[in-house]
Parts: C-alpha cells; sequence; structure tokens
C-alpha cells in the first residue's frame, strides 16, 4: 500500500469528528437547526417560498386530539410520521384501504385504526424523537412514485438526497428500496444508494446497505448505473431555494418525485450521514471545501456551479469502467487494406445488423476485384429455395475458401428483397476511433443505399454505441 | 495526597473507582474519536466497565482481578442483553405505552438474573453472588438503554455495537485494574490532571477515525 497515497487521498473524505466539529457547527444555527427538526415547521418555511412538499392532511399534538380524531376523514392512501423523528423511523406508509376499513401497507399487511392508533401513541411517547422527548404526529399525502423507478425500487417510494453546502448542491444519491429493506429507502435495513453525477443527474456507482458495491438491482439483470433523474434542474434548484429559506449552510435535502407533480421535498437534514461517499466513490470533503469560499447571490449560479465542479464527464466514466470507446451511431471508419492504402469513408454504427457489410465498388478499391468478379459470375438460378441455396453454398465455400487463404472468411446465404443469393464475407481491416482492429464484412451493391459501409454487431464488440451522438 | 484521602476515613476502594472515573470516561471518549469504536453511550460503557471492576475486586483491598472480572463480567453483561432482547421480542407487537412497556422488559431482566444468581448459588458460584444492592440496580438499569437502541436501530446494528460496547468497557477494565497503573495514581492523584490536555486535543481532533479509513478504503487507496 501506498502511504503518500493514502494520505493524498484522505484529504478528499470527510469523516465523522470533522463534519460535526466544523461542518455542522460552524454553519448551522441552533435556530436554523430547529427547522430542519421539526417537519411542520420545515413544511411552513418552505411553503412561504412556494418549494413544493408533501400535502399535510392533519397533525396529531396530543392524547386528547388522538381520543377525538376522525379515523374515518383519513384518505385511503397516506403517510404517518413523527414531527421529530429520526433516520425515518417510524414512518408508517399506507396504499390503500380494503371493505373492512383496515388499510393496506407496502407489504400488504392490513392495519386496523386500533394499529394506527397505538403507533401514533408510540409517536406522541417520543418513541422515534431525539431522546425520547414526547413528539407530535403528522399525516400527509402519499407521493406516488415516478415511472422512471417502477422497475428499479421495491414496492416503496425512491428518494434523492442533495447535500448542499454554501448554496452549491456538492454531491447527491438515488435512494431505492430493496426487497432486503423491505420496500423502505433507508441504506442501513439494505436499500440501494446510487451516487448521482451533479452535471447531468444520471446515476453513476451504487452500494447495497453499509458499502457493497453492486452493478444490478438484486436478482435483475437491471444495471443501476445511467438511470436519468426526472427534473434535475428542478430538484437543485429547489435544494438551493431551501437553503435560502432556513439558512442551514451545510445539509442535506430529501427529494420525492411525485408521478404528476414532480420533485417535492420531504425533509431537510442537519446531520447529513456520510455513506453518500461510498455511493459516488468519491469523497465530500474536498467539493465542500470547494465550494466554501465561493459566493453565489442566485440560483442559477448555484446550479452552474454545482454541475460545473462537481459533474464528471459521464461518458468517459462508462469508458473507464467498461473500458471501452462510445461511438454514434455514425462514424467515420479507415480502412487499412494493406498496401499502404487506407480509404476513409462515412459507417452507420447498426446494432440491429449481426455483421458489418461494405459496397462492391469499396471492395473493389480494397483490392478485392477478382472476388467481386468471381460472385458476380455466380448466378443461382432465381427459384430456388432456402435449403438448396444452403447445401450450394456450402459446396461453394468448400471449392472457392482456399483459393482466397487470408482473404476470404466465408460464404453466407442472404435472403432479400432481390431473392436468395450467396454472399462473400471478406476481411478487412478498420479503424473506429481509436482501436484498430481485423473483422469481416460482407460485400454487395449499397450505391443505391445511403451509406457505403455498416458496421454491425460482430464488429462492435470493443465498442459502446450512444444514439444520442 | 494519599494520606490525607485515606485519612478522610472514605473506603479505599471508593477513592480508587472516584479516580478511575475520568479515566474511563476519557477513554471510551478516545475510543470513539480516534478509533471509531461505537458504543451505546458513556453512561452505559462506564456502568459495564465498574460492574467488571466491582466483580473483579478483593474483598479487603482495592485491586480487581481482571481475569474474575471478566469471567463472570462479561457473561453477566451477555445475560443482561440476552434477556431483554428476549423480553423485547416477547412483547414487540404488545401495543402498550413506552414506559409500562420498558417496565415489563426490566421485570423479565430482574427475573432472569434472579433466576441465574439462585442457580449459580446452587452451583457453589459464589462470586457472582457477592454483588451488592447497588451494582445490581446498576445492571438492571443498563437494559433500559439497550432496550432503547433496540427499539430504534435494526437487530444486527444493535447487536454490532453492543459487542463494541462490551469490547471497549473490557479494555477500559484491562486499563484501570492495571495493579501499577492504580498504585500511581492512588500515590500521585494529580497526574489525572493531565486528562484535561487529552480530552481537549481528543475533543478538537478532526481527523478520520481509525474505522473511517476502513469504511472509505475504497475510496483511500483509489487511483486518482
Amino acid at each position: 500500500m501506498d502511504i503518500s497515497k493514502i494520505l493524498k487521498n484522505r484529504r478528499k473524505v470527510l469523516g465523522m469528528n470533522e463534519r460535526n466539529l466544523i461542518f455542522i457547527r460552524n454553519n448551522n444555527s441552533g435556530k436554523a437547526i430547529r427547522i430542519a427538526d421539526d417537519k411542520i415547521l420545515t413544511k411552513k418555511v418552505l411553503t412561504k417560498k412556494n418549494i413544493p412538499t408533501p400535502k399535510l392532511i392533519c397533525t396529531i399534538n396530543n392524547y386528547q386530539e388522538l381520543n377525538e380524531f376522525d379515523w374515518n376523514s383519513l384518505p385511503d392512501s397516506f403517510v404517518v410520521k413523527p414531527v421529530r423523528g429520526l433516520e425515518g423511523g417510524g414512518i408508517e406508509i399506507f396504499y390503500n384501504r380494503d371493505k373492512e376499513g383496515r388499510w393496506i401497507k407496502a407489504d400488504k399487511t392490513k392495519v386496523t385504526i386500533d394499529a394506527i392508533k397505538s403507533h401514533v401513541k408510540e409517536i406522541l411517547d417520543g418513541r422515534f424523537s431525539l431522546n425520547q422527548v414526547p413528539d407530535k404526529a403528522l399525516f400527509e399525502e402519499r407521493v406516488k412514485t415516478h415511472k422512471v423507478f417502477k422497475y428499479y425500487a421495491y414496492k416503496g417510494t425512491p428518494d434523492i438526497r442533495i447535500i448542499i453546502f454554501n448554496k452549491i448542491p456538492v454531491m447527491s444519491f438515488l435512494r431505492l428500496p430493496t426487497e432486503a429493506s423491505k420496500g423502505k429507502a433507508n441504506l442501513a435495513l439494505g436499500a440501494i444508494g446510487a451516487g448521482i453525477d451533479m452535471a447531468n443527474g444520471t446515476t453513476t456507482y451504487a452500494i447495497q446497505g453499509k458499502g457493497k458495491y453492486i452493478e444490478t438491482i438484486p436478482n435483475t439483470k437491471l444495471q443501476i448505473s445511467g438511470i436519468k433523474i426526472p427534473y434535475w434542474n428542478r430538484i437543485l434548484r429547489y435544494a438551493i431555494e431551501a437553503q435560502m429559506a432556513t439558512n442551514l449552510n451545510f445539509m442535506a435535502v430529501d427529494f420525492l418525485i411525485d408521478r404528476d407533480y414532480g420533485p417535492v421535498i420531504v425533509e431537510l437534514n442537519a446531520r447529513p450521514g456520510l455513506s453518500i461517499q461510498l455511493a459516488n466513490f468519491d469523497g465530500i470533503r474536498w467539493r465542500l471545501k470547494k465550494a466554501q469560499d465561493l459566493k453565489v447571490k442566485t440560483v442559477e449560479k448555484g446550479i452552474r456551479l454545482a454541475k460545473d465542479l462537481f459533474g464528471g464527464e459521464i461518458e468517459e466514466e462508462i469508458e473507464s469502467l467498461s473500458g471501452k470507446d462510445v461511438i454514434g451511431i455514425y462514424e467515420n471508419v479507415t480502412f487499412n487494406s494493406g498496401e499502404k492504402n487506407e480509404i476513409s469513408t462515412k459507417a452507420k454504427i447498426d446494432t440491429g445488423a449481426d455483421s458489418s457489410s461494405i459496397d462492391i465498388s469499396l471492395a473493389i478499391k480494397l483490392g478485392y476485384k477478382d472476388i467481386v468478379e468471381l460472385f458476380d459470375k455466380l448466378e443461382l438460378p432465381p427459384d430456388i429455395s432456402l435449403a438448396q441455396a444452403i447445401k450450394r453454398s456450402d459446396e461453394l465455400s468448400k471449392e472457392i475458401l482456399p483459393k482466397f487463404p487470408n482473404r476470404l472468411e466465408k460464404l453466407d446465404v442472404v435472403k432479400s428483397s432481390h431473392g436468395i443469393s450467396v454472399r462473400p464475407y471478406v476481411k478487412i481491416n478498420i479503424k473506429l476511433k481509436d482501436t484498430i482492429y481485423d473483422t469481416y464484412a460482407s460485400v454487395y451493391d449499397r450505391s443505391k443505399l445511403n451509406y457505403p459501409v455498416i458496421i454491425g454487431r460482430k464488429s462492435l464488440t470493443k465498442f459502446l454505441v450512444d444514439p444520442s451522438k | 495526597m494519599n494520606e490525607i484521602l485515606i485519612q478522610s476515613g472514605i473506603e479505599k476502594s471508593v477513592i480508587i473507582i472516584l479516580l478511575m472515573l475520568p479515566v474511563v470516561t476519557t477513554l471510551i471518549g478516545f475510543a470513539r474519536h480516534i478509533l471509531g469504536l461505537r458504543s451505546l453511550g458513556i453512561y452505559l460503557s462506564l456502568v459495564i466497565t465498574f460492574i467488571f471492576f466491582i466483580i473483579g475486586s478483593h474483598k479487603d483491598s482495592y485491586y480487581s482481578d481482571p481475569l474474575v472480572g471478566l469471567l463472570y463480567g462479561v457473561p453477566l453483561v451477555i445475560l443482561i442483553f440476552l434477556s431483554t432482547l428476549m423480553c423485547y421480542f416477547i412483547i414487540k407487537k404488545l401495543s402498550i405505552h413506552y414506559y409500562p412497556k420498558l417496565a415489563l422488559v426490566i421485570f423479565g431482566v430482574t427475573g432472569t438474573l434472579l433466576l441465574s444468581i439462585v442457580i449459580l448459588g446452587l452451583l457453589n458460584f459464589q462470586k457472582v453472588i457477592l454483588i451488592d444492592a447497588f451494582t445490581l440496580v446498576l445492571i438492571v438499569a443498563i437494559s433500559e438503554k439497550y432496550f432503547n437502541t433496540l427499539a430504534r436501530k435494526d437487530f444486527k446494528t444493535t447487536l454490532f455495537i453492543s459487542l463494541e460496547s462490551i469490547i471497549l468497557s473490557g479494555l477500559c477494565y484491562l486499563i484501570i485494574s492495571w495493579q501499577a497503573f492504580q498504585d500511581a495514581i492512588v500515590a500521585y492523584p494529580f497526574i489525572l490532571l493531565a486528562l484535561i490536555p487529552i480530552n481537549i486535543i481528543v475533543g478538537k481532533f478532526t481527523g478520520l477515525r481509525f474505522s473511517e479509513y476502513l469504511r472509505f478504503r475504497g475510496i483511500i487507496t483509489e487511483n486518482n
């Protein structure tokens, strides 16, 4: 292990000691922390500045209110929370109500009014609040999961956390509920945390639970990286506005994204946890230091700084992760026919095609004139069946292939709108992006098509294709 | 100094415990901020440390035998944790107020403890029966903190924190039961003043904790 590297990288990472002593204490006043710790106060302050939060249904402040409460006034779907809860404790989500009047939770368990009542009692008794001080319960509307997350989130609703410092969003992650976390977006219970690129709101790395790196959603083949968070700019905007409204200079802002209404702030947190660094595979300390001395007067500047300073090049990252170059749909390809004869042309990258193909004229230029002429003469009977054509092609292969060693890869039968034909596949050496490699391509008349060259899947194993390029 | 304290009529073991209190609390602070050992709070770690100390102490001297202290103390603390855990799971689903719930848990713990003492007495393990009444109250009191952690955190986390707590208390106990250290502190109590700068240094430490080097090792050893 390289000690100097550890000492250098260590400075990128924020630890608990420094978070508490430097960032929380020096940046957050007691008054500001009180706003974040009280969900009703948070709602009031944010609503005043037109920042969306889930709609409040009602509150229960004491036992008397609990006894007088009309449970049937609650809608079929709602969320109950302790007003001063910690780490998501005591939050229960109800999705629907059955005929007997019981509410249904995400895991399909049915809950009677009495059970909810005793849960609210526990909240009032302070079971979920800091130092067990008596608390209040709040009921709010349930946020419906956005369709983007439909296949990624197990039952519950994923949330997005932005850590914001000095009016600049510095780091972010997406928390996805899993089967292990029983539908709760809580990392300690086994939810997934996926780091988010600040520039474009796309997920990068992901951990499950306390810090196990994963690439796909457990038990599926769904890639976690590359999820595009909807309303990314609005999320950044609301985070900065929330900071301006509360004067909490160092905090985490937690968002849910509603299917219909877009992002809403569910919670402000004056003591953000440190796992976000693992999910992003990067320390947050250097980002905080960078954000520290900047003067941000407008929301727009905060957004721009966040993107410019802390947004990675996602493409570069995918490239370095997979070791593959990212190419677009149309690329320049250089053919090398061996005798210092290089031909450059436009090619269509077609992942729908099995193998590559080139136009006859290009094949001739590449020195395959003999093969082209030979196949020109090879006329198959017009009424030949596919099975017969394949048999004929196999015979021809045995006869012709040995005549063109290292030049002809194979023959194959192709059925197209022009009928059935046997096509030669010639060996080619091409340069695409910065990679030079050997592959093969079928030769036929493409003069009436837009591109003389198609690069198909068999020739694309070294690349990732981005259709937006 | 030693003489003055003795002449004042206070028992020597009481003096030792009083002098060791700030040492233990300093150690707990060090363990948290420099090593990153989690614990179930400073109070609980302190109580467990002194439970070990009292169990290991000889009748007529202020020394505590680490072997005896840990041999009987660790199973005792684990017994408290386990009985709390058992009671917690039994009454978890009961929808009653928090304090009555806690009272039931403590009732269960006391019962288990009583039963164990009776059994141990019958089996002639006299050492455990020597615990005085006040220590017993302390022992039961730790189950509140434990119950509370169980109610808030998931089972696995609580388990790990409890283990770390017991390890931390064990370490603290080994240090304060170290005879040469005890003798030095009784002879020169003023060396305890060194705890003041130590606490200030630990209190101002903003570096990564040892456990955080482990936690973030992926990022720290990354090539960048």
